[in-house]
């Protein structure tokens, strides 16, 4: 028997006019691991909520939840809260109690077990998830994936029958979000626990899942094993879109492996690339291909040195504490005017530190940092707003940079379709979701009259399709005579928008170049794209690059042959 | 170590020291309380921290001797006079005493904030209301998370603040923002928190309590010799005489072998997490050699 099923459920909220679920059929098994994709407000929220009774939203429900054969609704509130975990986006408000141990303990304190049994399994659980160290710490002394990694053992610790998790890597950086991954494969694979999990970046998840759903405004437009999900999502027009959020291999080879079977991750990827691919061949046509490219890139980057310095600065050192440890350590760094620089690095490097330095907020102790009028977009965009709908919100800010009501609305009209905002005018700013608001924060912007602008991790939790419009509005930005820096872990967004990269590591910058050179010797530190194309060709990062390299081989080899 | 004991020997400890204090005013108890709690803490801070803490008492006792007898004239033994006023070495006496009490009281709660921390705090009174404890433990997350939000919210504010030189009122408007952004923030927060809860089960049932102490048998064996010490002092004290007079002549309590007792006694209680620390530390020692 399954153990969840769902049967004609659809879904409408009190003041919406239109059905944000739409008669979904689906059913999940004991031991499955399912992925439920989609863009930002397709519904997977919606839908994990209203498998969990007591976060369920308010609304119109219509249709079936069947656990165990049992109408969901008809499970007592212990069995809800013991059979079925649910591991929210907010890992902050998701933690309750001021230490570790105490936050594992609390779901089998509600269940009234004694002191032993308790004992037992949170050590047991804290074992397992390799939190021991973190066990007596606080709360509030973790980083983000610690505490995502607490908040799951902490549902974990009741041995649910079904783990329902919503966006969990949505706001933890690139490494965190990999070991939280790596984490979600152990418990599928080695401890077979049901997970039906929501996330619109399949890079990492796609070949690990037993199937993927995805969802499009409310429609269950797909319910298909990895390898078969692109034959049919090429099927439907609707399915371009959701083509951008498959793994990179898949995007690459889906087409090109016809009868053979697509490979789904890197691994697969490599192996298929050197045993139906001549990799002789491959290279020699590379540098062929690059060659005509070089002569056109000298042009372009001629171009480009010639635009006047953004911002610069030099040999900045700065620390929070008289005897604390230097967090910036002589770091400098030139900007050019319509470029966009985006700065990588892991956590701690001083990334956001530097943001704050060159926005003014703390004076470097050594070198020189010149007040500069600066837009800054930080990592929670929610803080940025103060009113009760999103557009009183951009009148506000607006007015603040002596605009015309006039002129606001002529900026807002300009940019509302390619930033999806038309929809969201009306809502209050923490109603949108982790995509809209992020968008919603670069229209407040572009409101500033400010010609440098600081990003700090902007397309963390974005769809893929927002990224690339987010992309599309940050290049019409550069033809606007701004300057943009932007801190990210995105490589793939870097390779993609980037006119330069830059690593930050110890409170130093350095290896600043274009992204195809940025990128061509590192071996981890690189796009998926280029993961697999680095022995045969280390300048392709993006899909793009690759695909017209494999376009040029098969062309080749039809008339070559 | 002290701080590794049972919370609940923790509450008798601090709770018994301060009913020794408060009752017995002899100046011994005092001192010998104020021996103890430095030696005691001077193996959690530093060395300078400790000197500095010495030269405060000290400067506190110098301060209480000077100042009682500008304010209280009672006493006999008139010292000379001051604006037509008697000084007297009976009130200089009492003033130095008041300033042992103080210091033993300031030392008392240097102690207990070194030994008692928040989960111990919890613990003890989670065994008797589980929901109380949760309540202390839900705020001791939440003022943290507030305060670092707050500073966020405010660096990132002032960050995009259009005017290189804001005014007060600039400032005034910024704080005022930023508290508005944290409010709106936590109300939001809180709401996933009770989401959270409740997806876990909390309000089905009462609660039990989940602890990570256990009661041993050097727990046991503490407690007994404590409660002893301390009790048969509070026995031997009662009726004894030994109240120190001050005025009008400052009269030293008799000297005899059932006041012996009582100060060796209430010695032992104050002094047992620091005989323990040092039992503990020739012990390591003696293993480390043998290794």
């Amino acid at each position: 028997m399954e153990l969840l099923q769902v049967r004609d459920l659809s879904f409408q909220y009190p003041d919406s006019g239109r059905l944000a679920l739409n008669r979904l059929n689906f059913s999940v098994n004991a031991g499955e691991f399912v992925i439920l994709c989609g863009a930002s407000g397709c519904g997977k929220s919606t839908l994990l909520k209203l498998l969990k009774k007591e976060v369920a939203p308010a609304g119109n429900r219509q249709g079936e939840i069947l656990f165990q054969g049992k109408p969901a609704e008809e499970l007592s509130y212990r069995e809800s809260a013991k059979y079925i975990g649910y591991v929210a986006q907010n890992t902050e408000g998701a933690l309750v109690t001021e230490k570790v141990y105490s936050e594992l303990a609390f779901g089998l304190e509600n269940f009234q077990y004694d002191n032993d049994h308790i004992r037992m399994k949170v050590s047991e659980t804290a074992i397992s998830f390799g939190i021991e160290e973190l066990f007596h710490k606080k709360v509030e002394e973790l980083s983000g994936g610690q505490r995502q990694l607490v908040n799951l053992a902490a549902v974990l610790v009741t041995e649910p029958l079904v783990l329902l998790l919503d966006e969990p890597v949505s706001k933890l950086d690139r490494i965190a979000a990999e070991e939280f991954i790596n984490t979600i494969r152990k418990l599928s694979e080695t401890y077979g626990i049901t997970i039906v999990m929501a996330e619109h970046n399949l890079e990492d998840i796609f070949s690990l899942a037993d199937r993927i759903m995805v969802l499009e405004d409310g429609n269950l437009i797909a319910d298909e094993k990895p390898e078969d999900l692109s034959g049919i999502l090429k099927q439907r027009n609707s399915g371009t879109a959701m083509m951008k959020a498959l793994p990179s291999a898949v995007r690459l080879f889906a087409d090109r492996s016809k009868a053979l079977e697509c490979p789904l991750n890197v691994r697969e990827a490599v192996r298929y690339l050197s045993r139906h691919y001549n990799m002789e061949l491959l290279r020699k046509l590379d540098e062929d291909l690059s060659g005509i490219r070089k002569n056109l890139r000298t042009e372009r980057t001629g171009n480009k040195t010639k635009y006047p310095v953004g911002l610069q600065f030099k040999n900045i050192w700065f620390r929070y504490e008289k005897d604390g440890k230097d967090i910036l350590r002589g770091a400098g760094l030139t900007v050019l005017k319509n470029t966009l620089h985006c700065l990588l690095g892991g956590n701690g490097s001083g990334k956001s530190t530097l943001l704050s330095v060159i926005g003014g907020l703390y004076k470097p102790y050594r070198g020189h940092m010149e007040k500069q009028n600066v837009a800054y977009l930080c990592q929670t965009p929610q803080f940025m707003f103060l009113k009760e709908t999103v557009y009183e919100d951009f009148l506000d800010t607006g007015y603040q940079n002596g605009r015309t009501k006039q002129e606001i609305k002529d900026l807002i009209g300009k940019y509302e379709r390619r930033l999806g905002l038309e929809s969201l005018y009306h809502m209050h700013p923490y109603d949108l979701s982790g995509g809209e608001i992020q968008k919603a924060a670069l229209m407040k912007i572009l409101l500033c009259r400010a010609e440098i602008i600081l990003l700090d991790e902007p397309t963390k939790g974005m769809d893929a399709g927002s990224k690339d419009e987010f992309g599309q509005v940050l290049k019409e930005l550069l033809s606007q005579e701004k300057t943009i820096l932007m801190v990210t872990h995105d490589i793939e967004f870097a390779a993609e928008y980037g006119d330069y990269c830059s690593m930050i590591f110890d409170g130093e910058i350095f290896g600043t170049s274009e992204p195809t050179e940025f990128f061509e010797h590192n071996t981890y530190f690189t796009t998926y794209t280029g993961r697999i194309l680095r022995k045969v060709a280390g300048k392709r990062i993006t899909v793009s690059q690759a695909d017209e390299l494999l376009d040029h081989y098969e062309k080749y080899k039809e008339v070559g042959i | 170590m002290f701080e590794s004991y049972h919370p609940l020997i923790h509450v008798i400890y601090f709770t018994g020291i301060l009913l020794l204090l408060l009752f017995c005013d002899h100046p011994v108890i005092p001192v010998l309380w104020i021996l103890f709690s430095i030696l005691f803490l001077s193996c959690y801070r530093k060395k300078s921290e400790i000197v500095k803490m010495i030269f405060g008492i000290f400067l506190l006792l110098c301060a209480m001797i000077c100042v009682n007898p500008m304010i209280s004239h009672n006493g006999a033994t008139v010292l000379f006079f001051m604006n037509g006023k008697a000084v007297t070495l009976e009130a200089a006496i009492y003033g130095g005493y008041i300033g042992l009490l103080l210091s033993s009281m300031m030392l008392w709660g240097g102690c207990l904030n070194e030994i008692m921390s928040s989960d111990k705090l919890i613990y003890v009174s989670g065994r008797a209301m589980p929901h109380l404890a949760l309540v202390i433990s839900m705020s001791m997350r939440f003022i943290p998370l507030f305060k670092r939000k707050a500073s966020e919210i405010y660096a990132y504010q002032k960050i995009n603040m259009r005017k290189s030189r804001p005014s007060y009122t600039d400032k005034l408007l910024l704080g005022m923002k930023t508290f508005s952004i944290v409010m709106t923030w936590s109300f939001e927060n809180a709401l996933d928190t009770a989401d959270s809860m409740k997806s876990r089960g909390y309000g089905i049932r009462k609660r039990t309590f989940y602890s990570v102490y256990r009661f041993t048998l050097r727990d046991a064996v503490f407690l007994t010799v404590f409660l002893a010490a301390g009790i048969l002092t509070l026995l031997l004290w009662k009726d004894s005489g030994m109240n120190v007079a001050f005025y009008p002549v400052f009269r030293w309590p008799a000297w005899n072998i059932r006041s012996t007792l009582i100060i060796c006694l209430s010695g032992l209680a104050a002094g047992i997490p620091w005989i323990y620390e040092v039992k503990e530390k020739l012990i390591w020692n003696y293993y480390r050699s043998g290794i």
